[in-house]
């Protein structure tokens, strides 16, 4: 081994702290980038995987009733490599111990083969006999949240009737990776599940003998998706079809799609925080380094080494910095990025969810930290190089000090001579200083934005169910029921109040932009159910025409004033025109409000309801649901305040987890950057600070000095980071924007003082590792050294 | 040769390794303008140990900088050799110094986190012809301390180190910078013994800047410089025995 080399390994050691430092900073960059790298690997090749071995569709397409003869026809367009028809219904499900009506979603499935697309993968139990009546398969996740499994039965309302279903297996479909119901974006997985059963059994109980009103296509390779879909809705237009869709509108492909662009997003904001912090420290420690080995420089220099090799001798600092991160970040990528795959195992059900580790992220990770490390590692370098022998050995000249601001305005006198000391160090070096700040600031950013999901769902939640639904309980009927059976609900006991509503889906078009959505029709005057935006106002529905939610007004590219063109699926799809009133942006989901007698006009019909939200007096909500439970054409009563419980304890599950990380890798930055800063202030005026020693001062009144920059530095922080904090929370806004979830910017007062109690709990700590070597200054050394 | 370097040249004179002329070398340090060098004439023959004096301030450090190659003048023309010193750019300096010169410093700028032998084999690895560490520490008289850590060796013993890490690698030259400026007079006498036994077995030209009069005694001949010029020249008859020194 070279002498320089074993120079280096030796200074290293000595200097392990601070470069462990700025290691477990680089480390936590890699870490970030790499874990959420892989968990977006392994959830999208789980999902490729699952779409592909599954036989996933490609198209998809509702209708009334249409004739099997119709399976045939819609095989025969061309780029059709296959055709499933099927009977797809909502039912209302019975759950043994589960007070709340849950909702089934019904699905029927071939008894003598397997699906050709869209197939299932047994998890437990068996598939269903040919021949029987009442065999059934229920989806993985209500399975397991509503305790039901093979051998078990539930009781379902089939066309008015109760009747018994025999679970038989338990099953996942790609179709159902994440089990989206139509009715609310929060569903519980105990109230809502999947329910596949035989072909003929549908058959009889729809009363669709030969029919069927569901489609799945699957595209030979090559094939146009739009023109298929064109050809799908020419033939099914006359049996009252909806427009056929993609894979882009499939519910479950969506929400996937969603989580990917939010992971995206995150992998893009958070690493950076460590990046640019890696590389001032390394900047800054580097040039302290070289400062302090100025005679050193000027003895190998001296014997004839070149720049270049010391410029490399020093740059090895920054490589083993960047080495130790490394080996630090990669397994730790490795292990959050299993961790959070697991988190997701929970909600997207695939055969298997194998943490595939995204390497090309971890050769990313490194790189780029590596990059932005020696970026910053260069600058001090570059300074050893440009350093003439002679003038290395010559003592640096002394520090040009200025009076300062406060003083040259006429108020030195009062700023104690303790402070001005600490004033005029900062204001000397005005980079190191503000590196130092922004470092810190850093800290406080990703704390106070770290928050940032959570804030934002606080305040969304505080928005949606507190000035939006108000209702107690939604009740939501099987289909389209006269406004006399809301009337009906009015009455059960314990009911205050009651405002009916009618909803129906439509697919909404303008110019070559169309969307499926629905349109919910509520009473003119509701106090139940409001539009309320992000910022808290409310929106009221006009008497005629819509308000359409403004993510789907920038996606059809309207505005209020113009006119869209809507489908109505509940009647086959007839086209009418609708003016739109006004555009509203709400924090959650999209689609088109009108008041309900313009609703029911538009769809040419009596006042008809499709569910009705109710206000229950206290204390009587589940005796409400229990009774709301006995009337056949109820589907589904769900509780806002069991909604609103669910929703948080979803959100503390994965919150404590990815708080916990946050918490670490900010003080990790808090840390590093006030170590650093504290232990260079020390290296470079050990000298001044032991000549205080020797004049009188004690150990604390030296530490108080010290710490009087770094206090100094915190104060200049804080304000700072806080601004990044907003800013970085703004990035995120944008990054987490999806069709359901339009996230408010927001950050607490309680996110911003947690952020700052943590930062200066980590200063604290960082001080403490630096008091100790205070108390080490050796008096006549210092004083004997060459500065 | 030039003429010049001709006339001063003492009788019987070995060829020169350093020949200066006009040297001047103005800087600035903090926002001083220093006048370091004023118009310096100088040669330095081939074996011959001489001792440059003067008070602090008169410039000898800033011509010792600038014939190790550390520093460029101002102007005027230095040359080592065949080697023009002004000409040079840094690579041809830096192998000039890596070739050439071995240097001692007052702090005697030792690398704290090696060892005695690994200072001494920081030079070693990158010269031509060098000694092995061991005997380039043996000749300065410390065979017995080749793994002590700098801090672990007395003052006197850092700057036998320096000087076995600046002869080890054969140089041509040898400049000293206060040798003994930081040592007690015993342990600054057995310094100068090893520089002077250096001189006289390896034969290497020998420079030392100091302001301690006293040690001009050992010299082949004083330089004395005040004010950024050379004032005087003089010749040693007799080299006094270091052993008569005392300060």
């Amino acid at each position: 081994m070279r002498t320089l080399d074993l120079k280096l390994l030796r200074e290293l050691r000595r200097h392990r702290v601070q470069i462990m430092s700025i290691a477990l900073v680089m480390g936590c960059g890699t870490m970030t980038i790499m874990g959420l790298r892989t968990t977006l690997t392994s959830v999208r090749s789980a999902r490729d995987e699952f779409f592909a071995e599954y036989r996933f569709a490609d198209v998809f397409a509702h209708v009334e009733r249409a004739p099997a003869t119709m399976a045939p026809r819609l095989a025969a367009i061309p780029g059709v490599a296959a055709v499933e028809t099927r009977i797809v219904r909502d039912v209302r499900l019975d759950v043994p111990g589960i007070s709340e009506p849950a909702v089934g979603h019904m699905v029927s499935i071939p008894e003598e083969r397997r699906p050709m697309i869209n197939e299932l993968q047994i998890r437990r139990g068996r598939w269903i006999s040919p021949g029987s009546t009442d065999e059934v398969l229920i989806s993985e996740r209500f399975s397991e949240n509503a305790k039901l499994g093979p051998g078990d039965s539930v009781y379902a309302v089939v066309n008015g009737r109760w009747q018994r279903l025999h679970i038989v297996g338990v099953a996942i479909s790609p179709e159902f990776v994440v089990e989206v119901g139509g009715h609310a974006v929060f569903v519980d997985p105990s109230r809502f599940g999947i329910v596949w059963t035989g072909t003929d059994m549908m058959e009889s109980a729809f009363d669709m003998k030969g029919a069927f009103n569901d489609v799945v296509v699957r595209l030979a390779s090559g094939a146009s998706e739009a023109a298929v879909i064109h050809d799908v809705d020419q033939l099914l237009a006359p049996w009252g079809g909806a427009p056929a869709f993609g894979r882009a509108d499939q519910p479950a492909a969506q929400t996937l799609a969603d989580e990917f662009s939010q992971l995206r997003a995150n992998a893009t904001v958070f690493p950076l925080f460590f990046l640019i912090v890696a590389a001032f420290l390394l900047n800054v420690v580097l040039s302290r380094l070289v400062a302090s080995q100025r005679d050193e420089i000027a003895a190998l220099k001296a014997f004839g080494y070149s720049g270049r090799e010391i410029g490399f001798h020093y740059l090895g600092f920054g490589i083993a910095a960047v080495a130790l991160g490394a080996a630090l970040g990669v397994p730790a990528g490795i292990w959050m990025g299993a961790k959070f795959t697991n988190l997701y195992a929970d909600y997207f059900r695939f055969p298997e969810l194998r943490t595939v580790i995204d390497w090309n992220a971890a050769v990313m990770g490194v790189g780029i930290s590596g990059g932005f490390a020696l970026l910053g590692a260069l600058s001090g370098v570059r300074r050893v190089a440009r350093l003439t022998p002679a003038e290395a050995l010559r003592p640096e000249s002394p520090g040009k000090f200025r009076a300062l601001l406060v003083e040259q305005l006429g108020f030195g006198r009062f700023v104690s001579p303790g402070a001005r000391m600490v004033l005029r160090n900062l204001e000397r070096r005005p980079f190191r200083t503000m590196s130092t700040v922004i470092g810190v600031s850093l800290a406080v950013a990703l704390l106070a934005s770290g928050q940032f999901p959570y804030d934002a769902m606080d305040r969304l939640m505080d928005v949606e169910f507190r000035l939006a639904q108000r209702f107690d309980v939604l009740a939501a009927f099987t289909d389209r029921r006269p406004s006399s059976a809301a009337a009906e609900l009015a009455r059960v006991p314990g009911v205050v109040s009651a405002e009916a509503f009618r909803s129906t889906g439509v697919r909404v078009k303008h110019a070559a932009a169309s969307r499926n959505t629905s349109i919910t029709g509520i009473e003119p005057g509701s106090t139940l159910f409001r539009l309320v935006d992000t910022e808290g106002r409310e929106y009221r529905t006009p008497g005629d025409g819509c308000v359409l939610t403004a993510w789907l007004a920038a996606y059809l590219g309207v505005k209020a004033g113009d006119s869209v063109d809507v489908d109505l699926l509940e009647i086959g799809g007839t086209t009418r025109r609708v003016a739109i009133a006004g555009i509203y942006d709400p924090m959650m989901g999209q689609g088109i409000y009108m008041s309900r007698a313009a609703l029911n006009r538009l769809l040419r019909e009596q006042a008809a309801v499709s569910g009705t939200y109710l206000s229950v007096a206290p204390g009587r909500e589940s005796d409400v649901i229990t009774r709301l439970k006995e009337f056949p054409f109820v589907l589904l009563a769900t509780s806002r305040a069991a909604t609103v419980q669910r929703i948080e304890e979803q959100m503390r599950q994965s919150m404590t987890f990815v708080l916990t990380l946050i918490i670490t890798s900010a003080s990790i930055i808090a840390i590093g950057v006030v170590y650093n800063s504290a232990r260079i202030a020390l290296s470079e005026r050990g000298r001044e600070l032991a000549s205080l020693r020797v004049l009188g001062f004690t150990t604390n009144e030296v530490a108080g000095m010290l710490y009087g920059e770094q206090a100094a530095v915190l104060l200049l922080a804080i304000p700072v980071g806080i601004g990044f904090g907003k800013a970085f929370s703004i990035a995120l806004v944008r990054g987490f924007e999806t069709e359901r979830f339009h996230f408010p910017y927001v950050m607490t007062l309680s996110s911003q003082l947690f952020a700052i109690v943590i930062v200066i709990a980590a200063a604290v700590v960082a001080g403490l590792i630096v008091r100790g070597r205070i108390g080490r200054l050796d008096m006549v050394a210092a004083l004997r050294t060459r500065e | 040769m030039t003429a010049a370097a001709v006339r001063l040249a003492p009788a019987g004179a070995r060829p020169a390794v350093f020949h200066a002329r006009g040297l001047t070398k103005t800087y600035t340090m903090g926002e001083v303008q220093v006048h370091a060098l004023q118009g310096v004439d100088l040669d330095l023959f081939e074996g011959e140990f001489v001792v440059i004096l003067g008070p602090s301030g008169s410039g000898k450090s800033t011509l010792l900088n600038i014939l190790g190659g550390l520093d460029a003048p101002t102007g005027g023309v230095v040359s080592f050799r065949d080697h023009n010193l002004v000409a040079a750019d840094d690579r041809a300096l830096t192998r000039y110094r890596r070739e050439h010169v071995g240097f001692v410093f007052q702090f005697y700028n030792l690398i704290p986190s090696l060892t005695a032998r690994e200072n001494v084999a920081l030079v070693t690895e990158i010269a031509e012809h060098p000694m092995r560490p061991e005997e380039a520490l043996a000749l300065v008289g410390l065979g017995d301390r080749l793994d002590h850590f700098p801090a672990q060796l007395s003052g006197g013993e850092q700057q036998r180190v320096a000087i076995a890490r600046a002869v080890a690698k054969r140089p041509d030259v040898l400049l000293c910078d206060e040798p003994t400026g930081a040592l007690d007079a015993e342990t600054g006498r057995l310094v100068l013994k090893t520089l002077a036994d250096v001189n006289r077995d390896v034969g290497t030209a020998t420079a030392i800047i100091t302001h301690n009069a006293v040690i001009a005694g050992i010299a082949d001949r004083v330089l004395r410089m005040t004010s950024g010029r050379i004032a005087e020249v003089r010749r040693n008859v007799r080299r006094v025995p270091i052993e008569e020194l005392s300060w």
